[in-house]
């Protein structure tokens, strides 16, 4: 059964980014109107509007154009931005890093919240700490993510000038810099992915202390500390784990945010500005590479989940 | 005095005036003023139908009542422990249970966690009493030849979800009985099993019985099963024990008109049930 | 699992806290309206006060840098807010809603093949969805309405077919089945009336998150386009004046916090006073 389960967790992932693929390469052509008219606008030339339709993939069949534009993204070749001419793959993984360390350090400062918010409400859930922990939990979700950064910005950065507002240092010039101006920027992120994961958290928590193994637990004489150990929270862990590699995927999201917020220059703000300017390779490869992200940390999560869950082995 | 010195000696467990009401609950007391002696080394019966307080009973005398949600109040001699079933600390319970108590589930499946090996499962609560491990792993291995498990070894290193319905059933047994308490509790032990399996069950636990030296509370819908293992039978209806005497006289001759309808058609007492079940009232109207 | 929270600690009931929440809804709305009927100033009209004119009483809320009318642009974004959340909200379930719960009865092939596209259609994040159509379609009020449509139906099916799911092995349901009640009757006479309760959840729920959508959309500057003014254009414009003029970002930043909170007190309360499972509507 794990062969099993295996195999159609990574065919599924496959499908998965076949079919993003083929919506990402085949946007071009349901933009209305004529897409390189549109581009050039004024500088309208034919021979030029002809040489660009064919670097965005519409002058011939489809699926060849797919493909060829499939098996050059492959080998990590996208082809050149529309806007300044340079290499896409050059100027995306540069900025992909950066987002990468970003969303590590949301990631952690996310779990390092939502880990004790979780599972202190759902212990305290009779008590005062506990209804209050749940109703700043709803509002930590209510918050939009942009606000939250603003309001960050304000207090540590405006008021008590603490922290940089924002911008990007490069960590091998100046290593002291980078990690303050990356402090805010993170929480930022951190906090929109702890609000969902501690809601989850907390549920799993509740639901599990009414199980049958619990009271079976209690019955054979262990103490409620050690129920919590090794059957309560071990029993919660595995919705949550899927809500943090789902939650992974919100963070790709959630760090365009962040970025425009703190003028951070990763794949986000690059691809708001490709869209915005109709740079449709730049959108297509960054969109791809999101889709890549997403489809594999997911794959990861849910292949992560055959060790944690005896019933997925075997 | 020596009287009652005599009855303790003789009983396992005495339940005196045992009531338990859900908090905010409107309706009546899940129990009510309910009396239940068990022999040493005896097997009773409580018998009823789903909601007449009997599996709240055996809750509360294996002290598993949640008192966030359960009113209790009575008194029970375990031995020669004296136990206020309404004021007693849970850190009081928690040395009592596994060890002076244990407590059979009905869905097995459900009353093991489905992360832990039966291994881990079973030596756990033995760890936590201080028994070393090499210890702890035989007696595990011992009490589920007890249980008449086979293939012992590999069984240990296996998950709930591997092992079949009756296999699942006989590790419950097992893990009730790692403490080594005298009174077991077997709440619908058979209910979720086909018949032969059943019959099996019931086999083994009276074996066990003689070789553990178990008082047993054997908790149940079938009077007729019931009859079968237990030597005194106590009825419950509407969380009142309106019935208590022994097997063959309850069952020959009963006193209460209730008892003999449980008796003559148990088919029948299936749709009683069916059809004073709350929720198929309220989805009418 | 409702009966393990049945020990509640909080400080107001379910009907007071659906009360406030349209309480708080109603006044924005009807402030909004006011202002916006009433005033002496347009939303565009860049001559309308000193540029950053601090609050004064002919400028409640001051001037921004263009020197229009703060209140007037504040105004017209909880309008926009409010309008987008309802009008999302309504359409993808008027969409969703009838296709989850026919999916549901129906059962069938049609069940099967629509649990499947449901299936591929979560794996694809939204996030890139949203890219992808504004990528197609331009940036502006109507793209971001249609996205934030789109991407909510499936949520919506998903959801109404689960619940629909467990109501069709009620009785009276099976009743009707029994008296050979037609599936499509079934669907609208019985099972729909009955699911009224999780669906205002939804509803509730896909407002709130519809309205953090668009406001991040546009403060993206992917959703409504200037010089309309969306809580999240509003932001992304005066962003800059954070540290000098921080009222600019505070008044937009409250009324889209309390318009979201309000309606989400609202589901939430629903949640409690119908004794529902909370719905998994993300942003």
């Amino acid at each position: 059964m794990t062969l099993r389960y295996l195999t159609f967790r990574v065919l599924g992932s496959l499908a998965t980014l076949l079919v993003s693929s083929f919506l990402i390469f085949g946007m071009v052509r349901l933009i209305p109107g004529d897409p390189a008219t549109a581009l050039l606008g004024r500088a309208f030339d034919p021979e030029v509007a002809a040489l660009m339709r064919k670097r965005l993939g519409l002058d011939g069949n489809f699926f060849i154009q797919y493909l060829d534009w499939i098996s050059a993204a492959i080998t990590g070749d996208f082809g050149y931005s529309l806007i300044n001419g340079a290499k896409i793959n050059e100027q995306i993984l540069e900025r992909f890093l950066r987002t990468l360390h970003l969303m590590i350090g949301g990631l952690l400062i996310g779990l390092a919240i939502a880990i004790p918010l979780g599972t202190v409400s759902a212990r305290r859930r009779d008590q005062k700490t506990g209804s209050f922990l749940t109703v700043l939990n709803g509002l930590l979700i209510s918050v939009p993510q942009f606000i939250t950064g603003l309001l960050l910005v304000y207090i540590f950065a405006v008021i008590l000038k603490w922290l940089p507002a924002g911008g990007w240092v490069d960590p091998t010039s100046d290593f002291r810099r980078w990690l303050t101006a990356m402090i805010l920027p993170c929480i930022t992120l951190g906090l929109a992915l702890s609000a969902f994961t501690a809601r989850v958290l907390r549920t799993s928590i509740v639901e599990a202390t009414v199980a049958d193994y619990v009271v079976a637990a209690k019955s054979w004489g262990l103490p409620e500390r050690k129920i919590y150990r090794w059957h309560i929270y071990r029993n919660a862990a595995l919705p949550t784990l899927t809500t943090v590699g789902l939650e992974i995927g919100y963070l790709f999201g959630g760090s365009i945010v962040v970025e425009e917020i703190f003028g951070y220059p990763g794949v986000g703000q690059l691809t708001v500005d490709a869209i915005s300017g109709r740079d449709y390779p730049m959108v297509q490869a960054a969109v791809l590479l999101f889709a890549v992200g997403f489809t594999l940390i997911n794959l990861l999560v849910d292949l992560s989940l055959i060790f944690v869950d005896p019933r997925l082995r075997k | 005095m020596s009287d009652s010195r005599g009855t303790h000696l003789q009983s396992a467990i005495e339940v005196q005036h045992l009531t338990v009401a859900y908090r905010g609950s409107k309706s009546a007391p899940a129990v009510l003023n309910a009396n239940l002696v068990v022999p040493r080394k005896e097997i009773i019966g409580v018998v009823g139908q789903s909601g007449s307080g009997k599996s709240t009973l055996g809750m509360a005398v294996a002290g598993l009542l949640d008192p966030r949600q359960c009113e209790v109040s009575g008194t029970m001699q375990l031995g020669d422990i004296a136990i206020d079933l309404g004021s007693t600390e849970n850190s009081v319970w928690e040395k009592l249970r596994g060890t002076r108590i244990g407590y059979v589930f009905q869905d097995a499946q459900a009353a093991l966690n489905p992360l832990l090996t039966i291994e881990q499962l079973l030596v756990q609560p033995q760890r936590h009493r201080g028994v070393d491990l090499p210890v702890a792993r035989s007696i595990a291995r011992d009490l589920l030849e007890a249980v008449e498990i086979p293939d012992v070894e590999r069984r240990l290193r296996q998950y709930p979800h591997e092992l079949s319905g009756g296999m699942k059933q006989r590790v419950v047994i097992a893990a009730a009985l790692i403490g080594k308490p005298s009174v077991l509790i077997a709440d619908e032990p058979t209910t979720a099993l086909d018949v032969t399996l059943q019959a099996q069950i019931i086999r083994l636990l009276k074996r066990l019985k003689d070789e553990f030296e178990l008082s047993i509370i054997f908790i149940s819908h079938d009077i007729d099963l019931v009859a079968d293992i237990a030597t005194h039978i106590v009825v419950m209806k509407d969380g009142v024990a309106i019935e208590a005497g022994l097997a063959d006289s309850v069952v020959r001759n009963p006193s209460h008109p209730y008892t003999g309808e449980l008796i003559r058609s148990i088919p029948r007492l299936e749709k009683v049930g069916f059809f004073e079940d709350k929720e198929y009232w309220s989805s009418r109207g | 699992m409702n009966g393990t929270d049945a020990v509640s600690t909080s400080l107001l009931s379910p009907s007071q806290k659906i009360r406030i929440g349209f309480f708080v809804l109603a006044l924005l709305f009807i402030a909004a309206a006011l202002v916006l009927l009433m005033g002496s100033y347009s939303y565009d009209d860049i001559g309308a006060g000193e540029r950053l004119a601090a609050p004064s009483s002919s400028h409640l809320f001051g001037v921004d840098s263009y020197g229009r009318d703060y209140l007037t642009r504040v105004s017209l974004g909880v309008l926009i807010s409010l309008g987008v959340g309802v009008t999302v909200a309504l359409l993808s379930i008027a969409i969703g809603a009838p296709m989850g719960v026919y999916s549901a009865i129906r059962g069938g092939w049609l069940d099967m093949s629509i649990g499947r596209t449901l299936e591929v259609l979560f794996a694809f994040p939204q996030i890139l969805l949203a890219l992808v159509l504004i990528t197609i379609l331009g940036s502006g009020i109507q793209t971001a309405m249609t996205v934030l449509v789109i991407i909510y139906i499936p949520i919506v099916v998903r959801y109404v077919r689960n619940v629909a799911l467990v109501e069709a092995k009620k009785d009276y349901l099976l009743s009707a089945q029994m008296y050979g009640s037609p599936k499509f009757r079934q669907c609208f006479v019985h099972v729909l009336p009955n699911i009224q309760g999780s669906i205002l959840v939804l509803a509730s729920s896909i407002a709130a998150f519809a309205m953090i959508a668009e406001a991040t959309l546009s403060y993206l500057g992917l959703g409504v386009r200037p010089p309309l003014p969306s809580l999240g254009i509003l932001l992304t414009e005066n962003q800059g004046f954070l540290s000098t003029e921080p009222r600019l970002i505070f008044f937009p930043a409250a009324v889209l916090v309390l318009l979201v909170i309000s309606v989400n007190q609202i589901g939430d309360a629903l949640v409690d006073k119908l004794d529902l499972k909370r719905n998994p509507v993300r942003a």
